[in-house]
């Protein structure tokens, strides 16, 4: 009963009321004297008051506006103890602390307007006992109109003319002068209409560049990405550019140009998804659709069910199959070419169980792929994999226990040639076993893991086997409460520190029937991070070493040590300052070669007014190198961007604003062994800024 | 009859003027003409013989001219008389004959005249005339001009040069002179010729340069003038002759000098032959060695290094590579690369070295013929040839072939850019959160070095320029994948950002992707001051929720209330449970819980009706959104996890 009554904290205990705030102390212990008297005769009653409240109708009748005051009015009798165990909550969201009152009417005005559609208002009354009763439950919607309940749209755009007036060595000698007068600009588009069982959705984003050679598809117009959605009931259409949530072996992050359809089954409490999708990313408008290039599509088939209805947490079964080919590298990859086609299927089930206290996941997959690239050609090679994933996350053992605790196991294995499509970034050919404990004690949190990783899974003679360990352990520590005035922590900020230790090892465990050189490499990182903060500024700290120990080969062993130092402060509201510092030095020890970079970055802001402000980067770059093998090198680079903005006239919707703008940017590298390498360049723009915010809002 | 008498009357005047005219003096020289060395201006010896009408006789001053009869008078007389030899050619009567001979010096401005107006032969007169009857014979000398023009030479005449290793040519030039000539003589220009007779240059040395003082003017003996010079070819010219597959050029200067008694100035020209040869091109590479993993579909990165002396002058070209089972040509098998490898050589006269990437892909064939002949190393090698400068020796690279080494170099394979919402492009609002990951492949073992760099609106409107931002050092060992996240990317200005992950150490074999976000205001936001996202003071990250737990946040100006909004992740779609969870994904989905309180309170706790929704054991990820007088949006938190018990 204590824990209840302490659950019921200040916020709660505000209630509807604000105004009449009870002492907390007197609270708890009236409300300890209540439970306690209750707990000796009714040990396993709740009481709840015997009344109802009424939500006023709405001003549209049938429905309400997104703004909308809610009325509810509260019978005289209900008592002021009753009422200061009342709560409202909407959507999921407790609002109690925003209610007013009004005579005997509790008064609610959501503080952002409510989305268009369905949403549910309840009031609920806390029992002595802790216990929940809801006292009101209404379910309503929000429309724009009684033919639909909304339709929508908005767009936002932003357009900016710049002429160079000022640059030096932009391009090379004979090389074609850039153009002085260019334009770059930015526009999203969205729009939604609805009723009740449907709705279609779609947004865009444009992008305009004047300068052809620096975009993707050498278009000064070009499409960013594009989705629309459909839905109706339980079916889904997405077309465009989306993400196919599906998790799995053979797909994961599946972010692609395409067209996907999901039904869901809520009698089985199942789904199913079909989709074609562009295999690699593109951008623009080639292709846009990004399924009618049938050698660079993939398509497949999804289903997914929790067949439990009482617990549905306690089976997930999924399947999926993809199918598909490509012949080329994606927008912002960099990769050998390569063509590929194949298929993949995956099989999970996942289950929560004894009171979700346990997770066990399993996964089965195959690929079969024929893969051709520049020395590899795989003709129809089949390949599987597995994954099984068990954690154990218990209660607290005791009420009130300040130490947690969670631990699991993870098992797995992708065979040599296992390649999917739809998961390029999967890494074949491993094996690997990994346990991992987290706890949680007084505020210092740990998380370990160790595993342990073999390749040439096939075992193939022809290849040596390679063994791979990893363990690491983070510590944190957060001060969590309010450091006393004038203490250290109240002068340098509010600490947050972390450790991570880290060990790699990897050895060769089978030597293969060809030569191969021996392998036998550990690799240590500790790393320490703390930052400090206050409410206008904050700063942090950084070290870390990271070491290679090459038993094989001596002379590859190598050191490196970080530091990086960062700091923001807002001197007032109109000026911040963000310095920051970091520095990398590397040891190799086969030449006694050293690598040193260091940047230095100094990043202000100032508002002059309401209408201009302006900012400034200064940024420093020096690396060195050294060795006995090769001439030393030692390059720095020093840049300064600024810009100045003057907002000339503000937009408004469905009409335009501009500001005027100064920028500039100025970079030198000094080359400080082969001055051919020196380069002085700059550019400085004026440049015009159209806003153009367009919707359908009033 | 008038008529008759004036005709009588002028009949006999022409008798008697015919008779007077008869009775004139006449003069000749002893010799005519006279040839005259004028450079050397010696003095001449003029005899002449008159015969005399009567006594009295009287001679004029001696003049030069242009013409023996009429013409101008050409500098300054010789008012001498000359000498009697006889003593009776003035005071003898008529018929008598006498010799006079005189010795003159011809004066300078006389000569000078004669030079200015080109003459070869002057003449020099004398008048004499008879006191009784008074008549007038002239007597003329004809002088025919020689001139002892002044002389040069330059030594050494000829001359060797090695183009892009010789740099000067020093020579001397020597001009002799004979007395008649002045001052210092001056060449403002030297100009190179395919022939000594040729009519154009082919390339010029605009340098002027002076001998020194001419020792002595006027009378013999000569001296000589002297200066050295060092000679450069221009590259142009070298272009031009090495265009014309020339060997010899001539170099040419022309030296003015200040005369007196000759054309004035007077130009020298003398040539100085130049022999050129050319040294053949070096070469090596980088790496000599190397290893490659059969069936691992990397390539090999070689840099052909060709260096040139100077002498090169267009491009460095190699057709193709070929592999060979030694360092040595004799042992080619297998079929060749034929991938043409092509670029500028460096600019004439500019000695360098030339680096040529090239990206190995190994031919199937030759890796089969490898392993079926058990040749653990192959080699392979090509050839540069260099415009004008000739070809290389060919080149080795050793390639020690292996079915797997792990010790081999860290290669990249993979290397591609998306944002932390798995995007490629986005379109963003200012001062939001954007991050990209680089998901890569290698193989290998080695230091990955790498540095995240931004080129931000202040240079994408026109040439990018990028500015490193984090430096990157990671150990990658024996081939994988893994993925870097960027620090959180600039998004302060409007416009377009281009970001990469400039790896600098390995080299990529492939081009280097960039991934672009273009920010634009929230045209809707109305004022300047940016609004900083709110901070959160507790819970910290993978706290645990306990009853005590306080949510705890910093005031942020203007807002009108907050709310905390906990969010719960669909756990069956992540195999794993470490596994980053993409925010966007997330916030799509409405709330599991949350609370609603005005902006006086910057702190909470969940009460019963929040704490109810909440599922033992689960993650959940929390922020707290800051809301404004209109309902808008003004900022938000971070994203925060924390934990059911």
């Amino acid at each position: 009963m204590a824990t209840l009554l302490k659950e019921m904290d200040n916020d709660a205990l505000v209630g509807l009321y604000p105004n009449k705030k009870m002492n907390t102390n007197q609270m708890t212990k009236l409300q300890k004297t209540l439970c306690m008297t209750a707990l000796s005769f009714l040990p396993l009653t709740s009481f709840a008051s015997d009344w109802s409240p009424q939500l006023e109708q709405a001003r549209q009748g049938d429905f309400r506006e997104p703004l909308e005051t809610f009325r509810i009015k509260i019978p005289s009798s209900v008592s002021i103890e009753v009422l200061q165990t009342l709560a409202l909550e909407l959507d999921n969201i407790d609002v109690t602390a925003m209610v007013s009152r009004e005579g005997t009417y509790a008064l609610f005005t959501p503080a952002q307007p409510l989305e268009w559609g369905k949403h549910i208002l309840r009031l609920v009354e806390y029992a002595d006992d802790g216990s929940i009763f809801e006292k009101g439950f209404w379910e309503f919607e929000v429309r724009r109109s009684a033919v639909f309940r909304e339709i929508d749209y908005a767009a936002d755009i932003n357009l900016v003319a710049s002429q160079r007036i000022a640059d030096k060595n932009l391009v090379q000698p004979g090389q074609e002068e850039p153009t002085g007068f260019t334009g770059q600009g930015g526009a999203a588009f969205q729009g939604r209409i609805a009723d009740d069982d449907w709705q279609v959705t779609g947004q865009m984003d444009l992008i305009y560049n004047s300068e052809q050679e620096q975009t993707t598809n050498n278009q000064e117009i070009d499409l960013g990405e594009y989705l629309i959605t459909g839905n109706r009931k339980d079916t889904q259409v997405n077309l465009g550019v989306h993400t196919l949530a599906q998790s799995s072996l053979v797909m994961e992050g599946f972010h692609r140009r395409g067209i996907s359809a999901n039904i869901g089954f809520n009698e089985i409490n199942s789904s199913a998804a079909g989709f074609v999708m562009r295999t690699n990313e593109i951008i623009g408008t080639q292709n846009g659709l990004g399924f009618t290039d049938s050698g660079n599509t993939v398509n497949g088939v999804v289903w997914e069910s929790q067949p439990l209805e009482e617990n549905p947490e306690q089976l997930y079964v999924s399947a999926t199959y993809v199918s598909g080919k490509s012949n080329t590298s994606g927008e912002t990859v960099g990769e050998a070419q390569n063509t590929q086609d194949g298929d993949a299927w995956s099989l999970i089930a996942d289950s929560t169980i004894l009171d979700q206290q346990v997770r066990i996941r399993g996964e089965v997959a195959s690929t079969n792929i024929n893969y051709t690239s520049t020395d590899l050609n795989l003709n129809d090679k089949s390949a599987s994999a597995y994954s099984f994933l068990a954690t154990y996350s218990p209660l607290p053992s005791f009420e009130n226990s300040t130490f947690y605790w969670n631990t699991g196991i993870e098992t797995s294995e992708v065979e040599t040639n296992f390649i999917s499509l739809a998961n390029p970034n999967l890494a074949s050919d491993k094996t690997l076993n990994r346990f991992f404990l987290n706890a949680d004690y007084k505020g210092i949190s740990s998380q370990f893991s160790t595993a342990s990783e073999w390749d040439n899974v096939d075992d193939d003679p022809s290849n040596p086997q390679i063994k791979t360990n990893l363990s690491q352990l983070t510590i944190n520590y957060s001060l969590t409460e309010q450091p006393e005035e004038n203490s250290l922590f109240d002068t340098i900020g509010i600490p947050s520190i972390s450790l991570m230790w880290s060990n790699t090892s990897q050895d060769q465990v089978k030597a293969s029937t060809t030569p191969t050189e021996d392998l036998d490499i550990s690799n240590d990182s500790i790393s320490l991070t703390t930052s400090f903060n206050k409410n206008t500024w904050n700063w942090s700290w950084s070290y870390s070493e990271m070491e290679q120990d090459n038993k094989i080969n001596p002379d590859q062993n190598s050191m490196t040590w970080s530091r990086a130092l960062n700091a923001s402060y807002q001197v007032n509201e109109k000026f911040v300052l963000s310095p920051s510092l970091q520095s990398q030095a590397t040891e190799n020890v086969f030449d006694s070669g050293t690598i040193d970079t260091d940047i230095i970055s100094f990043g202000s802001q100032y508002i002059f007014n309401e209408t201009m402000n302006g900012n400034v980067s200064i940024n420093q770059s020096n690396t060195a190198t050294s060795s006995l093998s090769n001439p030393d090198t030692e390059s720095t680079s020093t840049s300064l961007s600024m810009q100045f903005t003057w907002n000339w006239i503000l937009p408004k919707n469905n009409n335009p604003g501009f500001d005027v703008s100064l920028t500039g940017s100025y970079i030198d590298t000094d080359d400080k062994f082969n001055n051919t390498n020196d380069l002085e360049t700059y550019q400085v723009f004026l440049s015009l800024i159209m806003k153009l915010p367009l919707s359908s809002a009033e | 009859m008038i008529k008759r008498i004036l005709t009588l009357f002028s009949t006999i005047f022409v008798i008697l003027f015919a008779l007077e005219s008869h009775a004139t003096d006449s003069v000749t020289p002893a010799a005519s003409p006279i040839t005259h060395n004028a450079t050397i201006n010696t003095a001449i010896t003029v005899t002449w013989t008159i015969v005399s009408s009567g006594s009295n006789n009287a001679a004029s001053v001696g003049t030069f001219e242009s013409l023996a009869t009429g013409g101008i008078q050409l500098g300054s007389t010789i008012p001498t008389t000359p000498n009697s030899n006889t003593g009776v050619c003035f005071t003898g009567g008529s018929g008598v004959q006498c010799t006079l001979s005189e010795t003159i010096t011809i004066p300078n401005d006389t000569l000078a005249a004669a030079v200015n107006n080109g003459l070869a032969t002057i003449y020099y007169k004398r008048t004499y005339t008879g006191g009784s009857p008074t008549t007038s014979a002239v007597g003329v000398v004809q002088i025919n001009l020689t001139y002892t023009t002044p002389s040069i030479s330059v030594n050494p005449s000829v001359n060797s040069y090695t183009v892009g290793s010789t740099l000067i040519i020093p020579v001397t030039w020597s001009i002799s002179t004979f007395g008649n000539a002045s001052g210092t003589p001056t060449s403002t220009v030297g100009t190179f010729k395919t022939s000594p007779v040729a009519n154009f240059g082919i390339g010029t040395i605009a340098t002027t340069i002076n001998t020194s003082n001419i020792p002595v003017t006027g009378t013999p003996p000569a001296g000589a003038s002297t200066t050295t010079e060092n000679i450069s070819i221009p590259a142009s010219t070298l272009s031009t002759l090495q265009q014309a597959s020339s060997t010899t050029v001539y170099y040419e200067r022309t030296f003015a000098i200040t005369t007196n008694t000759i054309p004035n100035p007077f130009n020298v020209t003398t040539t100085v032959q130049i022999n050129l040869s050319y040294n053949a091109p070096g070469i090596s590479a980088t790496p000599t060695a190397t290893s490659h993993v059969i069936n691992s579909g990397l390539t090999i990165p070689i840099t052909w290094n060709v260096s040139t002396l100077g002498n090169a002058n267009g491009t460095i070209t190699s057709n193709s590579g070929s592999f060979s089972t030694s360092a040595n040509t004799g042992n080619t098998f297998g079929s060749s690369v034929n991938t043409t490898l092509t670029t500028n050589s460096p600019p004439l006269g500019t000695s360098g070295t030339t680096p040529l990437q090239e990206t190995l892909t190994i031919p199937a064939s030759i890796l089969t013929t490898a392993e079926q002949n058990n040749n653990h190393t192959i080699y392979y090698y090509r050839d540069f040839t260099v415009t004008a400068a000739g070809t290389t020796a060919p080149f080795f690279v050793a390639i020690n072939l292996a079915q797997v080494n792990p010790q081999a170099s860290l290669e990249i394979n993979r290397l591609a850019l998306r944002f932390s919402d798995n995007k490629a492009v986005k379109l963003v609002q200012k001062n939001s959160k954007v991050s990209v990951l680089a998901d890569i492949k290698f193989e290998g073992t080695g230091l990955l070095d790498a540095v995240w760099e931004v080129a931000d609106p202040t240079s994408t409107k026109g040439t990018p320029i990028y500015i490193p931002y984090l430096s990157v050092r990671q150990y990658l060992n024996i081939g994988g994948q893994f993925t870097l996240q960027s620090p959180t990317l600039p998004t302060g200005r409007n416009g377009i950002y281009k970001a990469r992950l400039r790896i600098k150490t390995p080299t990529l074999s492939f081009t280097q992707p960039t991934i672009t976000y273009t920010v634009k205001t929230d045209s809707k936001e109305h004022t300047t001051y940016a609004i900083p996202p709110v901070k959160l003071y507790s819970p910290r990250e993978n706290d645990f929720i306990k009853q005590e737990t306080r949510f705890k946040w910093y005031p942020v100006k203007g807002a009108k209330a907050y709310q905390l909004e906990l969010y719960l992740p669909d756990v069956h779609k992540h195999p794993k449970d470490d596994e980053i969870i993409d925010e966007s994904l997330l916030l799509e989905k409405k709330p599991a819980t949350g609370i609603l309180v005005p902006a006086k309170k910057t702190s909470l706790s969940l009460g019963a009706l929040s704490r109810d929704t909440l599922r033992h054991g689960q993650s959940y990820y929390w922020r707290i959104i800051a809301i404004g007088n209109d309902g808008q949006t003004l900022t938000t938190s971070p994203l925060r996890v924390i934990r059911t018990p």
